[in-house]
């Protein structure tokens, strides 16, 4: 038999639409504290090179040979991947630039990596270039998605639903995306955690991911409207968050059980992909319980005050 | 009724999945059949031979084929290499193709954005350059920014403000603006087209297995060359003009003359410059000269002072009279030019820059007129010292490398003066006549080969040639130059020049273990998630596990089918769609359960759980699928390929999810059935 469930969720619901809001606000402190987010060359425009030494070498013998000359800005981690037995030290080298000509920083990165280490005892893992016009047109197009998406969205659910859930929905997805991005910039403050494109395809991920819950409650109230009509407004909100609760709960305990999995096997390669999707399975969750429906309820608690209209 | 539906979805389910095995069985075969890990061999077979025979020939090595040596150059069974696997390696990357094909950060290989670099477009169509015409394209460069829309009017703005006819430098003497306008569109646009044309051809000699070079809007070209491994060969190979020319070397009297004239105009610059008491960059630059003279006067074991080769000329008494600092005072360009053994003119690296400073001069082009100096593609070295050869020649070329139809590599015979490799031609019947005529009509002469502004040779016309047939010798280099600069030559010019606006490169182990690792970790996933579903919902957990893994077949075979790549966010799509492959089944059956609850038979409560559910299904999907088609239409690479697979996903989610575990369901519910197992 289906488990019944009845908590009062609405009850919290401004409680709850208040957590979101400060949340989003400390998120949003980090970035303005930083600067803005910390984008990722492939952003920026800069040259990244992540090389494997066949032998181990000491990280900071390879940023006392970049030292000298004209490296200004390179950043040098160490890269450690558990999938590696391959090399004994891995590192990254980076440097974000605005100039078009990264041809030559990348000729003379490779030159001090060759006279100082030697041209066979390591190889180029992966290097990317990027000029800045391809980063600016990939934040304008990302931008632009994004935008189009939303607006799409807006459409159809106002077509299939009304306009208040449509506008419901779409604050769930903004609260979504930002809340996540506000977390990766914390996290980028403590951990330098960056603005990639596997992150950008996880936030897209989470858009999508968020949507489908939310839609699936929005659904259940849309039915209930004819079925228990007469109803409190805010109850059958209530009910229809209950009645869905088993099947929100399943769900998203099966999505972040993959999710950890990934995390754990998946690898360096793609980390900063699952632990985007990680944070923002758990926001996307929580906010078609409580960020989607309250947002109707209170929308609907102003209008029926307001007009004193008859129909919930 | 019913029992009549189900035969037609069975039907097609029949259909759907015999095409998605069909589709999927070259993949199976090239990732997964026991033929891989024999083929894997026999490529790190060919790729040690290769890298053992550029050791023999003393060529560097790269880190990845000198770890190769070490790592199985002592095994014995890695260094016999026959014929026949060779040709069971091509034949199996020959069904790769068929094959659900990785995306570069999977595979490993070069990711290229080329642009057509418009500014150095117009500069290669202008008839006549000076320092004006690039100030003004600078200008306009710099106020179109990345927008190469508006690049062009841009140029004609930047013209008129300067009041400069563009007839000055494009097109014939007196055409209207609006003309040379429209000619430089078409040509642009023409650009377009021809570089893909070249960059095919050339890629396909290159010899590389799925290359895929595709425009992208109008002005860039996506380069993707899978598996390469020597990155420099190849950005090269695409990025190279390639633009061949036959000049006619000017006679030693014209030189002599010119040398000369040069000096006088930038003499007679400084001094009025000096007398303004104005310090300009050009007069440092001659004051600067001086010690580099005297070092060369020197090195006269192999190098001779310029000013002796001249000797008839009135330099002579100048040189011999005046001082180190007057000769350069006096003798500007002259002063830093060096007399080679054969007689030729060189400069010295150190003052290639200022020497190429030099002729860039206004004054200095009006008097070099229609001739202009080449550069050696490559230094001579004396004393452990650079020099450059300089080559005064025809500004018009006699022939251009259009007319190009075989190229290939050789190795120069013994007999041969420089020894190394040569790239032996043949011109098409019309190119032939023209070399023909030109070769006659200038015997005694030298023709200059000059490919892209660089001097690769100057050898004498001895005779006409009448057959269209020569030979660049390339004066030592590697086998692979060669055999490049034949691929390009034969390929043809680039007529727009291109500019990289984005170079990734993934090692191929890099994108190994990111196989590695996503596979395992899909595994390991997808594991959870059966025993999740079959703990919670019993037999119908089974259906849906099946529904799920049909699911993923489907979207593989469709992506195989339609030839698109799989990438890492590609991955992250289909772990999407999975997820809400599980979500949909949930919906489903917690409907159910509902459902069982409040109707009488469980027929009843199937039909309404499925129809209710579906409805929830439908508009969860649709909507995360209208995400999806907006990701693709403005997204870039990889949003685009998440973005494809979650809406392939996506489709073939709402047939698994609700058709095919009802038709599960159904087959194995028997009827009037009391119970059901969810």
């Amino acid at each position: 038999m289906a488990l019944k469930t009845k908590f009062d969720f609405m009850k919290f619901k401004m409680t709850a639409l208040l957590i979101s809001a400060s949340v989003i606000v400390v998120g949003l402190l980090f970035i303005v504290m930083q600067k803005g987010l910390d984008y990722n060359i492939e952003f920026n425009g800069g040259y990244l090179m992540q090389a494997g030494f066949y032998e181990k070498v000491n990280i900071s013998d390879i940023r006392n040979a970049f030292s000298a000359g004209d490296f200004a800005g390179i950043e040098i981690q160490e890269f450690s991947d558990q999938n590696t037995e391959k090399f004994g030290t891995e590192v990254v080298l980076k440097v974000e630039t605005a100039q078009q000509d990264i041809k030559t920083l990348e000729k003379n990165i490779t030159e001090v990596l060759n006279t100082k280490f030697g041209k066979d005892k390591y190889e180029v893992r992966q290097s990317t270039s990027i000029g800045p016009k391809v980063g600016d047109e990939l934040k304008s197009s990302t931008i632009q998605a994004i935008f189009w998406t939303v607006l799409l969205i807006l459409l159809y659910i106002t077509i299939k639903f009304q306009f208040k859930f449509a506008v419901a929905a779409v604050m769930a997805l903004v609260h979504d995306v930002s809340i996540t991005v506000g977390i990766l910039s914390i996290l980028g403050f403590f951990f330098g955690y960056e603005i990639s494109l596997p992150v950008i395809a996880a936030l897209l991920t989470i858009l999508g991911y968020s949507l489908n819950d939310t839609i699936v409650v929005f659904d259940r109230i849309r039915e209930n409207i004819k079925k228990l009509e007469g109803m409190d407004f805010e109850k059958m909100v209530n009910t229809s968050i209950n009645e869905t609760l088993v099947r929100t709960l399943l769900t998203g305990a099966c999505s972040f059980m993959v999710v950890i999995i990934l995390i754990i096997f998946g690898g360096e390669v793609i980390r900063d992909l699952t632990v985007t999707l990680l944070i923002g399975m758990i926001v996307g969750t929580y906010s078609s319980v409580y960020v989607a429906a309250p947002i109707v309820v209170v929308w609907e608690n102003f209008h029926h005050r307001k007009r004193h209209l008859k129909k919930a | 009724m019913k029992e009549h539906n189900n035969m037609i979805r069975w039907i097609i389910f029949a259909i759907l999945f015999s095409w998605a095995i069909y589709a999927l069985i070259p993949t199976y075969q090239t990732y997964f059949s026991s033929e891989k890990q024999t083929v894997e061999k026999i490529k790190i077979k060919s790729d040690l031979s290769k890298a053992l025979a550029k050791q023999e020939r003393g060529e560097d090595l790269t880190g990845l084929e000198s770890n190769l040596i070490k790592t199985y150059g002592e095994k014995a069974d890695y260094l016999s290499l026959a014929p026949e696997e060779i040709e069971k390696l091509a034949a199996f990357e020959k069904q790769n193709l068929k094959s659900l094909a990785l995306g570069l950060d999977l595979q490993g290989g070069m990711h290229l954005v080329l642009e057509i670099d418009y500014d150095q477009l117009l500069k290669n169509k202008a008839t006549k350059k000076d320092k004006q015409l690039e100030d003004i394209l600078a200008a306009a460069k710099s106020r179109a920014g990345s927008d190469k829309e508006i690049y062009l009017a841009e140029v004609k703005t930047a013209f008129s403000e300067k009041n400069v006819p563009m007839n000055n430098y494009f097109g014939r003497s007196g055409e209207s603006d609006e003309k040379i306008l429209a000619s430089l569109d078409s040509a642009a646009k023409k650009g377009i087209t021809t570089t893909l044309e070249v960059l095919r051809n050339r890629i396909d000699q290159f010899g590389i297995a799925e290359p895929s070079i595709q425009p992208r809007g109008k002005h860039r070209i996506v380069v993707e060359l899978p598996g390469v491994k020597d990155e420099e060969r190849a950005t090269k190979l695409v990025n190279q003009a390639a633009f061949l020319e036959f000049k006619i070397v000017a006679d030693n009297e014209i030189l002599q003359q010119k040398v000369n004239d040069i000096d006088i105009v930038l003499k007679n610059q400084n001094d009025y410059l000096e007398s303004n008491a104005i310090s300009t960059d050009s007069a440092a630059v001659s004051k600067a000269e001086t010690p580099a003279v005297t070092e060369a006067k020197t090195d006269t074991s192999k190098a001779t002072d310029a000013t002796k080769l001249f000797s008839d000329s009135a330099a002579d008494t100048t040189a011999a009279a005046a001082t180190d600092e007057e000769l350069s005072k006096n003798n500007p360009f002259k002063s830093l030019l060096v007399g080679g053994q054969r007689g030729e003119i060189l400069v010295k690296g150190k003052n290639k820059l200022k020497v190429e400073e030099l002729l860039k001069n206004d004054n200095v082009r009006n008097v070099l007129g229609n001739h202009e100096f080449v550069w050696k593609n490559k230094p001579d070295v004396y004393n452990n010292e650079e020099y450059y050869e300089i080559l005064l020649v025809d500004k018009k070329a006699s022939l251009d490398g259009t007319s190009i139809v075989e190229a290939s590599a050789n190795l120069a015979g013994d007999n041969s003066a420089t020894g190394g490799w040569e790239v032996p031609f043949e011109l098409n019947r019309d190119g032939g006549r023209v070399f023909a005529e030109v070769t006659g009509k200038n015997v005694g002469k030298r023709l200059a080969i000059i490919l892209d502004n660089k001097l690769y040779m100057a050898p004498n016309i001895q005779v006409r040639i009448p057959n269209g047939r020569g030979v660049i010798t390339l004066g030592g280099g590697t086998a692979e130059e060669a055999r490049d600069m034949a691929i390009v030559l034969k390929a043809g010019a680039l007529e727009a020049p291109l500019e990289i606006m984005e170079k990734r490169i993934i090692g191929p182990s890099l994108g190994s273990d990111a196989i590695n690792s996503s596979v395992k970790a899909s595994l390991v996933g997808s594991l959870l998630v059966v025993i999740f579903m079959i703990a919670l919902y019993k037999l119908s957990g089974v259906f849906a596990v099946i529904a799920l893994f049909l699911n993923t077949i489907f979207t593989l075979a469709s992506l195989s089918y339609f030839k698109a790549t799989l990438t890492l966010p590609g991955i992250a799509g289909i772990v999407l769609t999975i997820g809400m492959a599980v979500d949909a089944n949930i919906i489903i059956f917690e409907r159910i359960k509902e459902e069982l609850g409040e109707k009488n038979t469980i027929l009843s409560a199937l039909n309404a759980g499925y129809d209710r559910a579906f409805v929830t299904i439908f508009d969860s999907n649709l909507t995360t699928f209208i995400a999806g088609i907006t990701l693709y239409q403005f997204g870039t690479g990889p949003v685009r390929g998440f973005a494809l697979t979650l809406m392939i996903g996506l489709i073939w989610n709402m047939y698994t999810a609700v058709v095919m575990t009802r038709l599960l369901t159904d087959l194995f519910m028997k009827k009037n059935a009391k119970s059901i197992s969810i």
